[in-house]
Order: structure tokens, then C-alpha cells, then sequence
């Protein structure tokens, strides 16, 4: 026993360096604000510059920075823009969810069918376009989707070839132009694009372990294809559902760049905002406790979904990050 | 068997996609309330008659039919065939009530007759109040219950069982070869059991039938398969025995092992090649002292112990046989052995003698 403590301590230390300490960071930044006290300069009976202070004391050094532990970012985040911009991003990752299960749970079953051939000729094809850089895909969406983009060519150009559709397209009220691109549904695009495989895989694993024989016993016993895959396929394949949920979910609350590119700043997410006290603003702190609030909401949601894995079958935990 | 058949192949079929016949023209007739067992090795085919019957496995050609009606084109689900699964099969997801209760409730029947239906089926079983545990606390045996009482449940006409005591212990198959043996018994309902262990298809059967390279040697009552095995490959597989090379001179006079033998067979022809069975309790051992002449001699090369018998090896010039026998005789010692006429097995040599068997088990 002793031996194999000392096997996990590389682990230890790795966790205490890169989970525990930047959480105890964040949560730090997150309680704490900075603050220079107010006041004014004055010279005083030498001629020398000295700072007078609200309540009326006099100090010849300039008041620094402080850090003081405060709850003012707290109020602060629950101010209705920041509210409104968590709402936003859980609204567009829960589509992104459902599209994303609502597409790849077929995929993964015609994948995993016995009959099919080939399987992982199909899932390499679909992992494939993951291995490119994922600025580099979010970006030739924009190229396809963008107004002098290939999409809007097409149709041009369709249009022009068939009279009978531009009419009808203009019937519809669709302009020159179709814009495609910076409003909500490029977002969900984008992610839906990016996070499709991580609800692709783990269905896929899972069914595709499923005892075949136990698909036998349904159809022995009288199940109809359509019952088989409602009493066994899919009570089987939960927890690859509710863990490919998580995969998609939980980056989609958090991401920032898909909608900076996709939605063109028009549909800041709550990352974005993150993302900003980072950069642009600087304000750690506030950043901090914005980070804190999805954090909470992340975990009220896996635990959530870890509570309908339990019912199903106590089995493994379901995984954070 | 003046029962009346329910289940009737006709010369099936079945080439797999790479070219191997499974199953080169089967055809046997099943009664009702019958007890069937397909007996062979691995690789014989047997499973895959049983899954062509339940509807697993599409044969290429030949028919089944069932109460008169082909089901060859039916689906699994829409056949009143149950089968219980070599692994059982259950379902980890729900517990024992509601593996017993799959087919009924798929059915839509009244829950509360089912669960009352559920507790009998369970009971019949021998697990009576076992509803509520999970699949995974049950034992090997436990589980092999539920899978019985999962498939008895829909009252199906006919019972298919492949290999269900395959993964129990030697003292669990024996109890459960009874118990299955009671529930055909008190169910009524046709069982075609498979397996490759021949003990439990000469325990448990109405009927054999012996298997190999797809095709079935022979059909009949375990004596039957036993003392009237009619290939070299059936007496080789049912029970112990020494199968040799031998003529038949004319009827009635057999010559192996460089004797001749006086024997009940006739019909070979003169100077036939055959092979030769003699089940190893049926050689007796005499020693050099008994005056009887014209009989091989031999040496005895092994002695085992076995509990009612001593299993010995006994060397005849080229050949070895087994010989059973209560009354032990040291290793080394000279003997004389007999064989009374009407067990010595003549059969003709056929294609499916044991080296060409062997040949085709490898390649399965």
C-alpha cells in the first residue's frame, strides 16, 4: 500500500499545481477588488507635494492600489446585462446540445450496426477535419457563409440560371444578398460544426459495445425492431448520450471565439465577456467572479446529469472537464 | 414418437459469404413435446441450425416449417419460438422481474397478471422471490434460471436452448440437467437443446441427434446412438471407445486385430473393409492361463483407477485399446481378450470417418 501511495504522488502534485492552485486564484480574484483611496494633491507649507485624504489626513507618499476582499463583483454580476448574457449562452449551447444529439445519436447507431461495414473507415472521415486547426475550420465557414461568400454565389448563380427561383426567392422577400453569417444561428452553427464529434464518439463506444446477443434476446422475445432500440439500444447507450452531452455542453457555455467569428460581436456570450475582462478591460477581478458564475452553473448542470446516469445505473462519475 | 410434428427441416442449407457450408442439407422432423438434442462438436453446425430455427441466421436454402407453415422468410420477433441464450443474454439494465416480464410487457398484458406470472415462472425456476435483485448479484446458475423463466413465460410452442449449461460447474449441470428435464416434462413444451457435452444429450433426450461437418450422421434414443452407433464417427463421440480397421470376411465372420471374430453383422459382402467399434466395457480380459484359443493377445500397458471401474490401455501389436473393467490387472501382465459377437459395432467406411472429420473441424 505504501509503495503505491508514492506512485500517485507525480499525480498530486500535478493536480495541486494546475487545478488547485489556479481554482484558489480565481476564487481569490473573484472575493477581492482593488482599490485606490480618493484623494487629492496638495502642496503643503514647504512647498512639498502631499496627498490629503477623504477623511482629512495628510501622507506624503501617494496612496497605492490595495486589494481588499469585497462582494462588489457580485452585485455587479447579477446586474441584468451580465444575467442576459449567461441566459444567451446557456440558451445556444442547449441548441447546440440537441442539435448535436439530435444529429450524431443516428450517426453513431448506423455506425455501430453490425451489418455496417467499415466503421472506422466512417468515424476516421468524421474525426479527420478535427485534427485541422480550429480557427482555421471556424474560418472557412465564414468563407462559405460570408455575403460574397461561395454560398451566396451559388445561389446567385442559380438564380440566374433559373428564372422560375429568383422569382420565388424574391417572393419570399430574400434580397441579393442572403446574410448568413453574424446573427445567432451562425453561432450555433459554428458550434454545432466544431463540437458534433464529441457527441459522435462517446454514443459510438458505447453501443458498439453493446452485447449484440442482448439485441437477439429483444427480438426472440418479441420486440419489433422499433422496440428493441426503445428497450435496450437506448437505455444502453445513456450514459454515451449524457456524456457526449457534457462534451458539447460545457464548451459551448464557455466558448468565446466561435462566437466572436461566427457572430461578428453581435452575439456576445458570456465568454466573450470573460474573455474581455481578460483583455481589453483588464479587470481580473471581475473576470474572476464572472468565471466563478459559469463554473456554478456548469456544475449544478453535470450534477444534474449525473443524477439521471444514477438512476439508470450507479456506474462511473461523470467526468469534469 | 407418435407425437405429432411441429417442427419439420427440410434439407437446409447454409453457405456463409466466404464460402463455408455451415450447414450442407439438413432435414429432420420434431415432435410435440420433445426433446431433441443437436449433439457435436464445435464447428459441426448445430448452433447454426438452432439459430436458423429461431430466425437468427438466414439459411441459403431448404425450409422450415412450422406447424405446416414455412417461417423461413419470418423475422426473430414474429416467430412463437423462444430461445434461450448461450450467455443468457439478460438484460443488465432491469432486474429479474423485468427480464422475466420483457416479453409479456412488449405484449402489453395486464401488469398486474403479469407480475403474478412473473412470481410462477420465477418459482418453477427455483427462484422464487428473487423479483427485485439486479442481474449482477445473481450466480451463473442463478442467471441461467432467469433466462429459462424469461423465455417459458411466452409459453412458446417450442424451447430452443444452445448450450445453456455451458459456463456452470460439473455438480450445477447436473442439478440443472435435471431440473430442465422436470420443467419439459411439466411444461409441455418442445425443447431443442444443443450441445457438444454427450453425457448431458444421452441424459436429457428423447432424441439425438449426432452432428458434424454440417450434416447430421445419426437421429435416434440415446441407446440407440450408444449401442447402435452407425459410423465410426458417432461411436467416437458418444462415450469411450476403440474404433479400428477390420474385414469383414463374410457374413457374420469379422477379422481385426489379426483374429477373426465371430460377430451379428451381415450383409458387407466378402472381404469388405470396415471399421470396428468395441465399447471398452464390453472387451473382456482373460488371462494367458484360460485355454480359449484364436483371440489377440496382449500386454497392459496402463492402469487407472476411475471410481467403479479401472480404465487400462492394453497394447496389441500396433494397436492400443481401452478396456474397462472392474477386476484390475497389473501393468505389464499378458493377457487374452474377448469379445462377445453382438458387441462387436461393423460399420462401413464412410466419409465421415474420424481423419476426415478432423480435417474439416480444423478448417471450421
Amino acid at each position: 500500500m505504501k509503495k503505491n501511495k508514492a506512485l500517485v504522488a507525480p499525480f498530486v502534485l500535478w493536480a495541486v499545481l494546475f487545478i488547485v492552485v489556479p481554482l484558489v486564484m480565481v476564487v481569490w480574484y473573484g472575493v477581492t477588488v482593488e482599490q485606490t483611496p480618493a484623494y487629492t494633491e496638495i502642496a503643503d507649507d514647504n512647498g512639498q507635494i502631499v496627498f490629503r485624504l477623504e477623511d482629512g489626513t495628510v501622507t506624503p507618499e501617494r496612496p497605492q492600489k490595495t486589494t481588499v476582499v469585497s462582494l462588489e463583483n457580485f452585485k455587479r454580476m447579477l446586474e441584468p446585462t451580465y444575467l442576459k448574457l449567461l441566459l444567451r449562452s446557456l440558451k445556444i449551447a442547449l441548441i447546440t446540445t440537441v442539435i448535436c444529439l439530435l444529429l450524431g445519436y443516428p450517426v453513431a447507431l448506423i455506425l455501430s450496426g453490425r451489418d455496417f461495414k467499415r466503421p472506422g473507415l466512417w468515424l476516421m472521415l468524421i474525426i479527420l477535419p478535427m485534427w485541422m486547426n480550429f480557427l482555421l475550420r471556424t474560418y472557412s465557414w465564414m468563407s462559405i457563409l460570408e455575403n460574397t461568400g461561395i454560398l451566396n454565389s451559388w445561389i446567385a448563380s442559380l438564380r440566374e440560371a433559373i428564372p422560375a427561383f429568383d422569382s420565388w426567392l424574391t417572393s419570399m422577400g430574400v434580397g441579393k444578398k442572403i446574410i448568413f453569417l453574424y446573427n445567432e444561428n451562425a453561432v450555433i452553427l459554428g458550434m454545432v460544426y466544431n463540437y458534433l464529434s464529441f457527441m459522435i464518439m462517446p454514443i459510438y463506444t458505447v453501443i458498439e459495445k453493446t452485447d449484440h446477443s442482448l439485441l437477439d434476446a429483444a427480438a426472440d422475445l418479441g420486440a419489433s425492431p422499433v422496440q428493441s432500440f426503445l428497450r435496450v439500444t437506448l437505455p444502453y447507450s445513456l450514459p454515451g448520450v449524457l456524456e457526449g452531452i457534457t462534451m458539447v455542453f460545457v464548451p459551448a457555455v464557455t466558448t468565446f471565439v466561435i462566437s466572436q467569428l461566427m457572430g461578428g460581436g453581435k452575439v456576445p456570450l458570456i465568454g466573450d465577456i470573460i474573455q474581455n475582462q481578460f483583455g481589453k478591460s483588464s479587470d481580473w477581478h471581475f473576470g474572476s467572479t464572472l468565471s466563478l458564475l459559469v463554473m456554478v452553473v456548469v456544475l449544478a448542470f453535470m450534477g444534474g446529469l449525473q443524477r439521471i446516469d444514477k438512476e439508470e445505473e450507479p456506474r462511473k462519475e461523470v467526468r469534469i472537464l | 414418437m407418435d407425437n405429432r410434428t411441429i417442427l419439420s427441416i427440410r434439407d437446409l442449407r447454409v453457405v456463409f459469404e466466404d464460402g463455408f457450408t455451415a450447414l450442407g442439407g439438413v432435414s429432420i422432423d420434431i415432435g410435440e413435446n420433445e426433446f431433441v438434442t443437436l449433439l457435436g462438436p464445435s464447428g459441426c453446425g448445430k448452433t447454426t441450425l438452432l439459430r436458423c430455427i429461431g430466425g437468427f441466421e438466414k439459411p441459403t436454402s431448404g425450409e422450415i416449417l412450422y406447424k405446416g407453415q414455412n417461417i423461413i422468410s419470418l423475422p426473430p420477433y414474429k416467430r412463437a419460438i423462444n430461445t434461450v441464450f448461450q450467455r443468457y443474454a439478460l438484460f443488465p439494465h432491469l432486474n429479474v422481474a423485468q427480464n422475466v416480464a420483457f416479453g409479456p410487457d412488449l405484449r402489453k398484458e395486464d401488469k398486474k397478471k403479469t407480475a403474478e406470472e412473473v412470481s410462477r415462472m420465477l418459482a418453477l425456476v427455483g427462484l422464487a422471490g428473487f423479483e427485485k435483485r439486479r442481474i449482477s448479484s445473481l450466480s451463473g446458475g442463478q442467471q441461467q434460471r432467469v433466462a429459462i423463466a424469461r423465455a417459458l413465460i411466452n409459453k412458446p410452442d417450442v424451447l430452443l436452448l444452445d448450450e445453456p449449461l455451458g459456463a456452470l460447474d460439473l455438480k450445477l449441470r447436473r442439478e440443472m440437467q435435471l431440473e430442465l428435464k422436470r420443467i419439459q416434462r411439466e411444461s409441455g413444451i418442445t425443447f431443442i437443446f444443443v450441445t457438444h457435452d454427450q453425457e448431458e444429450a444421452l441424459t436429457m433426450s428423447d432424441r439425438v441427434a449426432v452432428m458434424s461437418a454440417g450434416h447430421i450422421l445419426q437421429l435416434g434414443t440415446p441407446e440407440d446412438i450408444y449401442n447402435e452407433p452407425q459410423s465410426a464417427f458417432v461411436a467416437d463421440f458418444i462415450g469411450d471407445s476403440d474404433i479400428m480397421a477390420g474385414t469383414m470376411v463374410r457374413d457374420k465372420l469379422v477379422r481385426f486385430l489379426g483374429c477373426d471374430f465371430p460377430c451379428v453383422d451381415t450383409g458387407f459382402g466378402e472381404n469388405a473393409e470396415v471399421d470396428i467399434v468395441l465399447r471398452p466395457e464390453d472387451v473382456k480380459l482373460k488371462p494367458m492361463t484360460d485355454p480359449i484359443s484364436g483371440v489377440p493377445q496382449g500386454v497392459v500397458e496402463s492402469l487407472l483407477f476411475k471410481g467403479v471401474h479401472y480404465e487400462m490401455k492394453v497394447r496389441v501389436g500396433e494397436s492400443v485399446l481401452l478396456v474397462h473393467s472392474t477386476h484390475a490387472r497389473p501393468v505389464g501382465t499378458q493377457v487374452k481378450l474377448t469379445v462377445a459377437p453382438e458387441d462387436i459395432q461393423v460399420m462401413h467406411k464412410s466419409d465421415f470417418s474420424p481423419d476426415v472429420l478432423k480435417r474439416h473441424a480444423a478448417r471450421a
